[in-house]
């Protein structure tokens, strides 16, 4: 099993009580640089692995893929963790290495453990309380919208589908004993805790 | 820890999903307020004896 574990913005006390205790009990536990190594080496021995910042192409998808052989093999005996800096996924470098190992090894299960990420952090150190609705870019073409408080989803999906968005997941009360996840054909109704998220088709 | 408010955010609903310091803070406070509608009540077991909980229906 691999266990995708984020550590929020950087202050070792922002990490959350699953996210040490995840680190604690995984047998092995990769970080993608300094800053992780730091905030896990109070719960593990961290191993690092390097993803340099360089723009040769070809010696880049050599060593992620050298970096998910690693991570996979240790995944599949036993549980291994990856451990990055904010939301493991939100922008992270945790994303591609998980869609690597989807894509090539097959039979390991990826979880992951949601953090404090670079949104709740900014929020709360600007401070910048975050009352209406907002846009989160690193510049990239927008695929993905986010609907809060998603009570009427079907008519929403109906309205963003107009809008290119053909991709619908509801959430009703996530993390929860109650939690529901609907795929396909959406309610006409939900609740104040529904969130729906559309994304246009990937290419 | 005296004359401080700290708002504190309490995650999506896993109660292990709150941070260390979150944990920490409701451990440690004289009062903790909390929207009785959408905190898991399992975060507040451990504060210290006697410490006033109000649980606000529609804070």
């Amino acid at each position: 099993m691999l266990i995708g574990i984020s550590l929020g913005p950087g202050d070792p006390d922002l990490l959350t009580l699953k996210a040490a205790a995840a680190l604690r009990s995984c047998s092995r536990v990769f970080v993608p640089g300094g800053m992780a190594s730091d905030l896990v080496r109070p719960y593990c021995q961290p191993e690092l692995l390097d993803f340099p910042m360089i723009h040769d192409q070809e010696e880049l998808e050599r060593i992620w893929k050298k970096n998910a052989a690693i991570v996979a093999e240790a995944a599949s005996s036993a549980s291994a963790a990856f451990a990055c800096i904010g939301d493991v996924n939100t922008f992270s470098t945790f994303s591609h290495l998980e869609r690597m190992i989807r894509d090539n090894y097959q039979g390991i299960e990826i979880q992951t453990i949601p953090g404090v990420g670079v949104v709740p952090a900014l929020a709360s150190r600007f401070p910048a309380p975050l009352e209406g609705s907002f846009m989160v870019s690193d510049g990239s073409p927008m695929d993905t919208v986010i609907r809060i408080k998603a009570t009427r989803p079907r008519k929403l999906a109906e309205e963003l589908q107009e809008r290119g968005f053909e991709e619908f997941v509801l959430g009703r009360m996530l993390f929860t004993p109650e939690e529901e996840i609907i795929r396909g054909t959406l309610p006409e109704k939900s609740d104040y805790f529904s969130v729906l998220l559309a994304r246009r088709r990937r290419s | 820890m005296s004359k401080k408010l700290y708002f504190v955010g309490a995650g999506p609903g896993d109660p292990e999903l709150i941070t260390v310091k979150g944990k920490r803070l409701l451990s440690e406070a004289d009062l903790v307020i909390y929207a009785g509608s959408l905190v898991n009540p399992a975060l507040l077991h451990d504060q210290r004896p006697g410490i006033d909980q109000i649980g606000r229906a529609h804070v």
